[in-house]
């Protein structure tokens, strides 16, 4: 479009009117926003009946200004600059800004009304094109190429009515008080509705954002009912979805109720509509205005809160509880309390008040436990169930427990967990049971599997399993764990290795098999080689003489043989010393109450007797003879009070 | 392991009701349990020098077996957490029976 001169009949414009005329086209994105706050209002209030129409109205003015403000800056100036030749220097856009209209003392030369505007117009392109300019300096690592395409406004119909800015011209010059938009909304026959504070979410698109990607329908001026009728028709849209879905994450979709809206605070929505654009603008931030970005800066906390809540999953809708979900968080919390009542009480054993306090949370704990098997019971009959509930029980019991450690101890138990993982259940627990800790008091369960294991001659039996092991385990240079004897290596089921008389076939074998190596150990002279029993016997020897220097003689040991000594010390402190000193007589080959093995191989206590230091015996002898030691008195003991009495020195 | 000895722990924590596999995978799960909380119990009884002792086998990459046996060896009333582990896991099961 060039500068045409345009017939001398058109009325022209004075500097004053041109400065008004600027300001007036100044303050049209004021009003832009005020109508997109005041459309909200009505988008809030469910935009039915009078408000659809008051709606329909502002959403034509709106339409209009958009037009306007896009003609005024995107079409017109570009468009004279692309087309046409260079102007002279007079009418470049500084001198046309500034010597022309900016500070109204310059000549106003006879142009015709089109032709003011166009220069008002450059004027204000220049402007915009500065600020998109510094806009797009910062952006341009981050827009792709459709973003520029849209503000180039290619084909979109040229705005050719000259009339349309002479209206807008005409407006601005008809309302003498631009500082005031208000009044000029008022004045522009706009109902102000009521001001209350609105979502955006109903917002044409063109609302939501002020920097929309080109949309064609509502740039054409020669279609206004479509851009009136979009937002009206919007509320039906945007109500229904959440109404259905109260846990929409979207909170610019959540359905405007009449609470929400009248009670919400506008910054709230602001932050909110800002918040769901950078949410879902590809550019985030960098896609925000300059208004909206000094909202985010002076409303920073707000904003990040809107954006948690928007990145927040949607919940599921809210129910009543289940009656076992209630019982399972009853149950859980007495759980915790037990917990850690029982935590406090074992590092403060003996505090009365704590034991009973302790005892109540445990009754707590147990009748919870009661009730929720009642309810299991009354769901369900399957047995397997109630069985698996009690071992999640147990599990979750553990993991409590560990959560009131200290952060050491934590570690320590989470890392021998994760060791532990690796080794099948059943091999930890067979080598909790072999390892003897088991029998004795504790659980019987062992014993008899002991017992039956050793079925038959049991005892002669479980002596030379004892040995086996001790000489396996003994065994520098063999690095077979000593329970691969007696237990299925992971992965494998002990049960799995055939019927009874397989297993006795390969016991037989296994039998042969050995005695054939003894026999082939044999030394030249005919003597054989120690067997696994007789090297277990010279350690055990070994140990226990050991340990009794150590504690009667103050040697000082290697760590190795400290290690062996205060195991074989643990061992063996508290048993009976009858039973090491006068073997013969004391009833120790079996568990009095239940007639079965007693808790330490005869191996042990043999070899114990033996390993006996000489000092040891002689002291014992001459107790016995002053009638000072007893069927109970034990090895501690009996060596403690030796040393105190010098008898043992 | 004997087959006595299964039916042993299969009458004692009276699961013979279940067919032999899931049999054989309660034992195993009731295994682990056991160990998880003799291991829970056990552990913060360390005394200082023997936990001291503890975190180096667990650095040096020891052997579960072995980390179990020192752990025998130190924790004082090593027997009563297990034997009160094998026993509260047996009350619960019982209970669960009715």
């Amino acid at each position: 479009m060039a500068l045409e001169s345009t017939p001398k009949t058109e009325r022209m414009m004075s500097p004053d009117e041109a400065a008004e005329a600027i300001k007036h086209l100044k303050s049209i994105p004021e009003k832009m926003k005020l109508l997109e706050d005041q459309m909200r209002a009505i988008d809030e209030k469910g935009a039915q009946g009078n408000n659809a129409a008051e709606h329909a109205r502002l959403g034509e003015v709106y339409s209009q200004f958009e037009i306007m403000k896009r003609s005024v800056a995107e079409t017109v100036a570009p468009a004279e600059e692309a087309s046409e030749p260079k102007a002279p220097a007079m009418y470049s856009e500084q001198a046309a800004s500034q010597s022309r209209f900016g500070d109204g003392s310059a000549q106003a030369p006879d142009y015709t009304l089109a032709q003011q505007e166009r220069i008002l117009n450059k004027a204000i392109a220049a402007e915009e094109k500065s600020k998109a300019r510094n806009a797009a300096e910062e952006e341009a690592a981050h827009i792709p190429p459709e973003e520029p395409q849209a503000i180039s406004f290619e084909g979109v119909p040229t705005i050719t009515g000259d009339e349309k800015l002479d209206d807008i011209l005409r407006e601005g010059m008809n309302n003498p008080s631009p500082a005031n938009p208000d009044a000029d909304i008022a004045n522009a026959g706009i109902v102000t509705p009521p001001v209350i504070p609105s979502s955006v979410g109903n917002a044409a698109p063109t609302q939501v954002n002020p920097q929309p990607p080109v949309q064609p329908v509502i740039a054409t001026p020669v279609q206004p009912a479509a851009v009136v009728a979009a937002p009206a028709a919007q509320p039906a849209i945007t109500a229904a979805p959440t109404m259905a879905n109260p846990g929409n994450s979207n909170p610019l979709n959540a359905a405007p109720t009449a609470v929400t809206t009248v009670s919400e605070d506008p910054k709230v929505l602001e932050a909110r509509r800002i918040a769901e654009k950078i949410k879902t603008h590809p550019h985030g931030t960098m896609a925000l205005d300059e208004e909206e970005e000094k909202f985010r800066r002076e409303n920073y906390d707000l904003l990040s809160q809107e954006m948690i809540k928007l990145n927040t999953p949607a919940k599921a809708p809210e129910r009543e509880p289940t009656e076992a979900e209630l019982h399972s968080e009853k149950l859980q919390r007495t759980r915790e309390d037990y917990i850690k009542a029982l935590f406090n009480s074992r590092k403060n054993p003996g505090v009365q008040d704590d034991k009973e306090y302790l005892k109540s949370l445990e009754d707590k704990y147990n009748q919870n436990l009661d009730e929720g098997i009642a309810m299991i019971r009354k769901e369900s009959t399957d047995p397997k169930l109630l069985l698996d509930s009690m071992l999640d029980e147990r599990r979750a019991y553990n993991k409590e427990m560990r959560a009131v450690q200290i952060e050491d101890v934590r570690n320590r138990i989470a890392k021998t967990l994760e060791k532990a993982k690796n080794t099948a259940g059943n091999v930890m627990l067979y080598s909790i049971l072999l390892t003897g800790k088991l029998i004795g008091d504790g659980i019987d369960l062992a014993r008899k599997g002991m017992s039956k294991l050793m079925s038959g001659n049991g005892l002669e039996k479980l002596k030379k399993t004892f040995a086996e092991m001790k000489a396996k385990s003994g065994d520098p240079d063999d690095k077979t764990p000593w329970y691969d004897k007696f237990v299925t290596p992971v992965g494998k089921r002990p049960f799995e290795q055939g019927n009874k008389e397989q297993q006795e076939a390969k016991k037989k074998a296994d039998a042969e098999k050995r005695s054939a190596e003894l026999e082939k150990k044999k030394t030249d002279n005919g003597a054989p080689k120690r067997s696994p029993e007789e090297i277990a016997k010279g350690q055990m020897k070994d140990f226990l003489a050991t340990a009794f220097a150590s504690k009667t003689e103050g040697k000082q040991l290697s760590p190795k043989e400290e290690k062996e000594a205060s195991k074989a010390w643990e061992t063996l402190k508290n048993i009976p010393l009858h039973m090491f000193m006068e073997p013969e007589k004391a009833d120790w080959g079996k568990n009095k109450a239940t007639g079965t093995p007693a808790a330490h191989s005869v191996n042990e206590y043999s070899t114990a007797q033996q390993g006996l230091h000489g000092k040891l015996k002689d002291a014992y002898e001459e107790a016995v003879q002053r009638q000072k030691v007893d069927e109970k008195t034990t090895l501690e003991e009996f060596i403690k009070t030796s040393i105190q009495n010098g008898s043992l020195k | 392991m004997e087959p006595n000895f299964l039916q042993d722990l299969v009458a004692k924590f009276d699961i013979g009701e279940y067919p032999a596999d899931e049999q054989h995978a309660i034992l195993d799960e009731m295994s682990q349990i056991i160990m998880e909380s003799v291991l829970t119990r056990a552990i913060p009884l360390l005394p200082v020098e023997a936990a001291i002792e503890y975190d180096k086998m667990l650095a040096a990459d020891a052997d579960i077996t072995e980390i179990f046996t020192f752990l025998q060896m130190s924790v004082p009333g090593f027997d009563e957490i297990v034997a009160e582990e094998v026993a509260t896991l047996e009350k619960m099961l019982k209970l669960a029976k009715g």
